[in-house]
C-alpha cells in the first residue's frame, strides 16, 4: 500500500524518484549551512527528508511555484529502455567460419522495475541481432566458405533483477542477473525443410553496469553482461567440428532510457 | 544423317575389343525438369562430320607398336626395354652418364626422353626385360629409383549389350538437388581427361591397316562427340603416341569419352544424357592407346596382319607426363579411369606434384575384386595402382563402384585404400539397366572382330561399369565443389569423404567402400553452425 502511494505520487507530480533538482540543491546548501546536513566524503546524506521537503516548499513558494513533495530516493519506479548490444560470442571459431565474425551488434528494448524494495529491481528485456555470412565446411581446424548464403538470428529474451546502489548522485550502478530464452534461427539459401534451424535455448545471464542521469527523466548506461546459453549447438554443424556448445558470451550493452 | 540409336556393349577396355547388339532406346529421366537440372533428353543420333581433308593420321613409331604388341602377346604389364630412371638431385650430366654406363647398351644421357627435370624414359634395343634394366640401374649411386614403364589397362569390365537407358547414377548420388546449388560448374574450371583421349576436331585422316589381305591406305573419318563442342576443350595432349602437347586427340577407344561424359557432357541440350560438370572446360589428355591406334602404327611400319585384340594400355611414363602435364596446364581436377597391380615411383611423383600444383584427383581403385580377364591370373583383389597411393595423399582419392542398389559391385577392388565410393554400374543387378550410360563413339564402328575399316565420327548412348565409371561421378563432383570455391585439393577430398553416405557400417569406413557414398549435394552445401 504504501508502495502504490509512493508511486501514484510519484507519477502525480512528475518527478523523477532520485532527481535532485537545482532548487534541492540549494535546499541542501542551506540545511549544510544549519548543520542540518553532515558531509562524509564526497557524498551528501540527508539526515531528515522531512527538513529537505520543508525547505524544498519554501523555495517553491517563494518562486511563486506550487509546493509539491519529492519522492523519497527509493520510490518504485520504472525504467524503459532501449539498448544497442556487442556480443562477442563464445562459439567463436563457429560463427567467425560462418559469418566471419563472432561479434554481433543487436537492437533491443526493455522494461526494469526499479526499487521494489530498497536497491532491488526486476528486468524484462528483449534484443535481437541477424547477420548472414556464408555455410562453411572445416578442414583441419580451418574453415572453408561454400559461397550458400546463411542467415543466423539470435533473439534472447531476459527476465531477472538486480540491485541498484542508490548513491544519491547521478550515477548509480548496479548488478544483477537472470534467466534467458534464446530463439535461434539458422536459414540458407537452397535448404530443404528441415535443414533450416530454429530453436529456442533455454540460458541465464549475470550483468554489471552503471547509468547515469543525464535530465530528471532520461539516462544513459553501460551494462556489461555474461550469458550462458550451454548445449544449444555442437552436435552438428561447424560447431561440432569445432567442439563449441555454447550459444551465450559476453554483451557489451548501451541503454537510453526514460525513467518515472 | 541423323537417327535416334543407342547400343549396348560388352566392352573389354584394354583392349578395346567392343563386341555388340544394338537396340531402342526408349528413356525419359525424370525429377529432373528443375531450374539448374537437365531436362528430359531423347536418344543420341549417331554423327557424321562434318570433316575436313584427310590427314595423316599421328601414329607411334614402328618399334614402339611393336614393343606393345609384344607386351600383349606375352601378358607383360610393361613395356618391354623400357625402363623409368629418376636420377638423385644434384646428380650432374656426368654422373648420370656414369650411372648409364652399367646398361649394356651404353645409352646417352641426351638420347633419354626427359618426362621431368630428372626423371627420363630410356627405351633399351639390346635388353628387353624392364626388370633387369631396373635392377641394373638401382644399384647406381646416382639413381633414386628404376622401374619398368608399366602397362596401365582401363577400368571398366566386359558385359552383354541391351536396352535400358536409366541414368539412375546420378539421382543416386542426388544430383538434381546438387545442380539445384550450382548448375554445372564454372567455364573458368579446368578437369583433365587422362585417358585414351577425346576426340577433338571433326576430320578425316589417312591410316595404313590390314584388310586381311593386304595393308591398305584408308580414310578414317573423326568427329567430336555431340555432347561437347570444340570451345569446351582446352590444351589437349597426346602422350600416348608421342606427340605430346598439340591441338588434336582423336580417341580411338571410346573409353576417354564414355569417362569425360560422366564428368560434363552438354546438359539441357534434349540430347543424350547429363553429364555432371557440364559447364567446365575439358582437357583431353591421351596415355593410353587401344587395337586401332597399334594397329594403324603396325601397318604404317610395313607389318602384316593385326595386332592382338588385347595389346594396348597406358604406359606409367606417359601417364607420370600427363598428370604433370594437366597439372603445368591449369587443370583443377585430373580424372584416372586406369591402373595396374605393380607399383610405380613415377606415378607416385606425378599425383604428389599435380596435388602440389592445386590439382585433386580421382582414381580409380580398381576392377579385381573377383577373378577377372583384365586382372592378374592367380591373383585376387591385389592392391591397385596408382589408386593406392591415394591413400597417402590429402586431394587424391581411390574410388570404389556401387550398383544401382547401393551394393557393393561384383568387380570393384576392395581394400584400406579405398577411399569413396560412386556408381560405377552392376550388370548383374538388372542387366545393363544397372551400368552406366553416357555418350561414347559407336562402338560397332569400330568392333575389330567384325570391323577392317573402323570409322570414329559416329556416337551413341553406350553402357560400360567398372571403377572407371565410378572415378569420374567423383571429379566431376570436385569440379563443382571446386567451382563452389574451395580451392585447395586435400579439403575437397575431406569435404568428400565427411558428407558421404556411409555405406556397410553405420559410420566411418570400411574396406569396400571406403568412408561411403559421394554425395555432391551434401558437399556443397556443406554445414551451418548447428
Amino acid at each position: 500500500m504504501r508502495l502504490f502511494f509512493k508511486l501514484a505520487l510519484m507519477v502525480a507530480l512528475a518527478l523523477p524518484s532520485s532527481s535532485v533538482c537545482a532548487q534541492e540543491r540549494a535546499a541542501v546548501d542551506d540545511l549544510r549551512e544549519r548543520g542540518s546536513v553532515s558531509v562524509a566524503s564526497d557524498s551528501v546524506q540527508i539526515d531528515t527528508g522531512e527538513s529537505l521537503r520543508a525547505v524544498t516548499a519554501s523555495k517553491r513558494l517563494e518562486s511563486g511555484q506550487p509546493p509539491r513533495v519529492p519522492p523519497a530516493p527509493d520510490a518504485l519506479g520504472v525504467r524503459a529502455f532501449g539498448t544497442v548490444d556487442i556480443n562477442a560470442l563464445t562459439a567463436q571459431s563457429s560463427f567467425n567460419a560462418v559469418l566471419g565474425t563472432s561479434r554481433l551488434t543487436a537492437f533491443g528494448g526493455g522494461i526494469d522495475v526499479l526499487n521494489i524494495w530498497r536497491g532491488l529491481f526486476l528486468r524484462a528485456a528483449v534484443s535481437t541481432t541477424s547477420k548472414t555470412g556464408s555455410r562453411a565446411f572445416v578442414a583441419n581446424g580451418q574453415a572453408v566458405s561454400l559461397n550458400i548464403p546463411l542467415t543466423v538470428s539470435m533473439t534472447p529474451v531476459e527476465v531477472g533483477g538486480g540491485w541498484r546502489f542508490l548513491t544519491g548522485t547521478r550515477a548509480t550502478p548496479y548488478v544483477g542477473g537472470g534467466g534467458l530464452a534464446q530463439f535461434y534461427s539458422e536459414k540458407s539459401n537452397f535448404a530443404a525443410p528441415g535443414e533450416n534451424v530454429s530453436q529456442t535455448n533455454i540460458g541465464y545471464f549475470a550483468l554489471g553496469g552503471i547509468e547515469v542521469e543525464t535530465v530528471r527523466w532520461l539516462v544513459v548506461g553501460v551494462e556489461a553482461q555474461f550469458r550462458g546459453v550451454p548445449h544449444a549447438i555442437g552436435q552438428s554443424g561447424v560447431s561440432q567440428s569445432f567442439g563449441e556448445t555454447n550459444l551465450g558470451g559476453f554483451t557489451t550493452r548501451v541503454l537510453i532510457g526514460v525513467k518515472h | 544423317m541423323l537417327k535416334r540409336t543407342s547400343v549396348g556393349v560388352c566392352l573389354i577396355a584394354a583392349a578395346g575389343l567392343v563386341v555388340g547388339t544394338t537396340g531402342r532406346r526408349v528413356r525419359a529421366q525424370t525429377s529432373e525438369r528443375r531450374a539448374g537440372a537437365p531436362t528430359a533428353r531423347r536418344g543420341i543420333p549417331t554423327v557424321v562430320g562434318p570433316r575436313g581433308p584427310a590427314s595423316v593420321y599421328p601414329v607411334m613409331s614402328a618399334a614402339r607398336a611393336l614393343n606393345f604388341i609384344e607386351a600383349a602377346e606375352r601378358g607383360l604389364d610393361y613395356v618391354p626395354g623400357e625402363v623409368i630412371v629418376k636420377f638423385r638431385s644434384g646428380v650432374t650430366v656426368t654422373g648420370q652418364q656414369r650411372a648409364l654406363m652399367a646398361l649394356r647398351s651404353r645409352p646417352i644421357v641426351t638420347d633419354l626422353k626427359w618426362i621431368s627435370g630428372d626423371t627420363a624414359l630410356h627405351r633399351d634395343e639390346l635388353e628387353y626385360d624392364a626388370h633387369i634394366l631396373s635392377a641394373q640401374l638401382l644399384e647406381q649411386p646416382e639413381v633414386a629409383y628404376a622401374e619398368p614403364n608399366y602397362i596401365r589397362h582401363f577400368q571398366s569390365t566386359p558385359n552383354d549389350p541391351g536396352y535400358a537407358q536409366h541414368q539412375w547414377n546420378f539421382g543416386a548420388i542426388d544430383m538434381p538437388r546438387a545442380w539445384d546449388i550450382n548448375p554445372g560448374g564454372t567455364s573458368s574450371l579446368i578437369v583433365a581427361i587422362v585417358d585414351s583421349g577425346i576426340t577433338t576436331v571433326s576430320q578425316t585422316f589417312s591410316a595404313y591397316t590390314w584388310n586381311g589381305q593386304a595393308i591398305q591406305l584408308i580414310s578414317v573419318p573423326f568427329a567430336i562427340s555431340p555432347e561437347f563442342s570444340a570451345s569446351r576443350f582446352i590444351a589437349p595432349a597426346d602422350f600416348a603416341t608421342g606427340s605430346g602437347a598439340q591441338s588434336i586427340v582423336l580417341d580411338l577407344d571410346g573409353h576417354g569419352t564414355h569417362v569425360a561424359s560422366t564428368i560434363g557432357e552438354n546438359t539441357n541440350n534434349n540430347l543424350a544424357e547429363a553429364g555432371i560438370a557440364y559447364n567446365v572446360k575439358l582437357m583431353p589428355v591421351k596415355v593410353c592407346f587401344g587395337y586401332w591406334d597399334l594397329q594403324f602404327a603396325f601397318s604404317a611400319a610395313g607389318n602384316t596382319g593385326s595386332v592382338p585384340p588385347n595389346a594396348g594400355g597406358c604406359t606409367t611414363a606417359a601417364l607420370a607426363s600427363g598428370i604433370r602435364y594437366a597439372a603445368d596446364n591449369g587443370a583443377k581436377v585430373i580424372n584416372l579411369s586406369l591402373g595396374g597391380v605393380s607399383p610405380s615411383s613415377i606415378e607416385q611423383d606425378a599425383l604428389n606434384y599435380a596435388v602440389s600444383k592445386g590439382a585433386f584427383v580421382a582414381i580409380s581403385a580398381g576392377n579385381c575384386y573377383q577373378p577377372n580377364p583384365a586382372c592378374p591370373p592367380g591373383v585376387v583383389n591385389p592392391p591397385a595402382y596408382p589408386a593406392s597411393l591415394a591413400a597417402n595423399i590429402d586431394g587424391a582419392m581411390a574410388v570404389a563402384a556401387v550398383g544401382p542398389s547401393l551394393t557393393h559391385a561384383f568387380y570393384s577392388s576392395a581394400g584400406p585404400y579405398v577411399e569413396i565410393s560412386a556408381p560405377g554400374g552392376n550388370d548383374l543387378e538388372g542387366g545393363i539397366s544397372g551400368m552406366i550410360w553416357q555418350a561414347t563413339i559407336f562402338p560397332p564402328d569400330s568392333n575389330p572382330s567384325t570391323v577392317i575399316f573402323p570409322r570414329f565420327d559416329r556416337y551413341a548412348e553406350v553402357p560400360y561399369e567398372g571403377t572407371s565409371m565410378a572415378a569420374p561421378h567423383v571429379s566431376g563432383a570436385a569440379a563443382l565443389i571446386i567451382s563452389q570455391g574451395v580451392t585447395n585439393p586435400a579439403v575437397v577430398e575431406a569435404l568428400i569423404k565427411q558428407t558421404a553416405r556411409p555405406l556397410g557400417t553405420a559410420s566411418g569406413r570400411s574396406d569396400l567402400f571406403g568412408f561411403g557414398l559421394i554425395q555432391p549435394r551434401a558437399a556443397l552445401f556443406g554445414f551451418g553452425i548447428k
